[in-house]
């Protein structure tokens, strides 16, 4: 459904992409893996014309989604940028409806009825008891689920996280991306940055490593073998590596030198 | 954090006192009324009291009234918008703009169009500051305050030219009141504009008021919700800043009422952000009338209303920090 072919993007002066291709299926939950710098997060800021780029193909379902409106590229994909400065003075469920602003006309106010789904958007992300409370007395791993939430209110088919997890603690790392895989259902996808290869090895499909501006290693987890594996990791830094434990993937990484 | 239910116990508690205000600002002044004359001129007598109630003291009340409410808005949106608490039309250059505008109109053409050379002014420093924020491809608010503070210093050149200009009797006199604003002056001639202005303006406002919060996320954010961020935020803030030329267009530079009534209105709903615009504008008026009336009241020359926004509000302030700090601990 997203399919992204030479994407070459970056700051004044620097490239950071050259040339990054990637594609995600539906249903498939997507990590993109690789070092501080090596542009992950422009990746997704280019997808979501944040920053200017060029590229053969960059499409959602046929749709050219960098040169979509602002509101067209809302309502179908949820992007979650790194940092989110919310006003502290809104409630959980005043930013969860934010969600719904793509499609609700521009000069009117929301729905009760979406007011309803804002707060079962917090129900999925196991977040409803936040639904009162001001964004200012959140935790950030709190904030974090809520705006989680928001991109569900958005009803997207395709899901652009930036370190959606980096605020939350181990059990709920698993638990944000059991909702968000429960929320993308059998016909959406998601790409997600992840800071942290053990969470992409357990709960995603596909991983991708970005390296030197292109997509180094595309990975389907379901079919690839532990060198392929450790290959992967290997671009993560030297000597980070995976093992198999009961079935499942285990990343370790520098071995201690005493 | 107050329910809704609360929220409008406050706006309506804040009506009552604002309503209140308005009747002590209808009797107080050189050529003090009672509430017999007021009754009087109101059911169609005649006479000095109703020549005073309807010529002089009903259109400046009204003027002071919209001006507060306007100016008390404008600083919550200045503020939600720029992402900072200390965000006031200052910031932009609006009001340095206004004044340029009214000291090229004192200074060049003997002081006839004040008001429009105040409006336009004000008007063209958020025009040139959102123009350069576009022009260097800074996105967000931070290169928007950048450029407010450039046209400020520009501004701010502009006057100190003029100023040496200037006639040291009348016009350097007449720039100089201008910034400390008044509502001495004010007669019902002014009201159609000054009330049009003020009207088209929050009317903006009120239309975008969902897309308020929505830009206050910043561009990212805000883009990633289907916001088309730059042309969105030009109407807002040009909405509110319409609002704030109408006012300074008629009764001059009013100091610290924009920073200081959004602030009064978050500590009393307690942090929370809704209901933050009808609150801030029954406040700025509040205290924009308790201004005005304290400017009339103190004998000898009437004060200029600056003065006593900042001389009122920051106690004001002060014991709503003192309190809202005891209530957190």
């Amino acid at each position: 459904m997203l399919e992204v072919k030479a994407l070459r993007a970056g700051y004044r002066g620097r490239q950071v992409l050259c040339g990054a291709s990637l594609h995600v299926r539906p249903g498939e939950l997507c990590a993109l893996l690789g070092e501080n710098g090596s542009g992950k997060s422009t990746l997704l800021r280019a997808l979501c014309a944040l920053v200017p780029a060029q590229y053969e193909v960059c499409s959602l379902e046929g749709r050219d989604l960098p040169g979509m409106s602002a509101r067209q590229r809302a309502l179908c994909a949820a992007y979650i940028p790194q940092r989110c400065d919310i006003d502290g003075g809104l409630t959980a469920e005043e930013v969860v409806l934010m969600g719904a602003n793509a499609r609700t006309p521009l000069l009117s106010g929301y729905a009760p009825a979406q007011r309803e789904e804002a707060r079962g958007c917090l129900a999925r992300v196991g977040a409803q008891a936040l639904a009162g409370r001001l964004m200012g007395t959140l935790s950030e791993g709190q904030r974090q689920l809520v705006v989680l939430a928001r991109a569900l209110m958005q009803r997207p088919r395709l899901f652009l996280l930036d370190e959606p997890d980096s605020a939350l603690d181990l059990s709920r790392r698993y638990a944000m991306m059991d909702a968000l895989r429960a929320a993308m259902g059998a016909d959406c996808g998601a790409l997600a940055v992840l800071h942290d290869a053990q969470l992409a090895l357990s709960c995603c499909d596909r991983v991708f490593v970005l390296r030197d501006g292109q997509i180094a290693c595309g990975l389907d987890l379901h079919a690839a073998d532990e060198a392929q594996v450790n290959a992967a990791m290997a671009l993560l830094g030297d000597g980070t590596r995976a093992v198999r434990v009961d079935g499942e993937w285990a990343v370790l990484g520098r071995k201690r030198t005493e | 954090m107050r329910t809704d239910a609360q929220n409008r116990i406050l706006d309506g508690a804040a009506a009552a006192c604002l309503l209140a205000a308005f009747g002590v600002s209808l009797c107080i002044g050189r050529y003090p009324l009672g509430l017999s004359d007021i009754l009087g001129a109101l059911t169609g007598a005649e006479g000095m009291a109703a020549q005073v109630f309807w010529r002089l003291r009903l259109p400046r009340s009204l003027a002071v009234l919209v001006s507060g409410g306007a100016l008390g808005v404008a600083g919550a949106v200045y503020q939600a918008l720029l992402g900072n608490p200390l965000a006031a039309p200052d910031v932009v250059g609006v009001s340095g703009g206004a004044t340029l505008g009214a000291a090229v109109m004192i200074v060049c053409f003997g002081g006839t169009g004040l008001a429009a050379g105040a409006f336009a002014g004000g008007l063209c420093a958020l025009a040139a500051a959102l123009l350069i924020t576009r022009a260097c491809g800074q996105r967000g608010t931070a290169g928007l305050v950048l450029s407010g503070i450039l046209i400020s210093a520009l501004v701010k050149a502009g006057i100190m030219l003029l100023k040496t200009l200037a006639d040291r009797e009348g016009e350097l006199a007449a720039i100089e009141f201008f910034t400390m604003g008044s509502f001495a002056d004010i007669t019902w001639r002014a009201l159609p504009s000054l009330c049009g202005g003020v009207a088209l303006g929050l009317a903006v406002l009120a239309l975008l008021r969902r897309q308020i919060p929505l830009l206050s996320l910043g561009d990212a954010q805000a883009a990633a919700l289907g916001v088309r961020v730059q042309p969105l935020r030009a109407a807002v803030l040009g909405g509110a800043t319409l609002a704030v030329c109408a006012v300074s267009a008629h009764a001059g530079v009013i100091a610290f009422l924009p920073l200081i009534a959004p602030h009064a209105a978050r500590l009393l709903l307690r942090g929370r952000s809704r209901g933050m615009l009808p609150l801030s504008f029954l406040l700025g008026a509040l205290l924009l009338l308790g201004a005005d009336i304290a400017a009339r009241l103190i004998r000898g020359a009437e004060l200029p209303v600056s003065v006593l926004t900042t001389a009122l509000g920051v106690p004001m302030l002060v014991s709503l920090m003192v309190k809202g700090g005891r209530a957190d601990a």
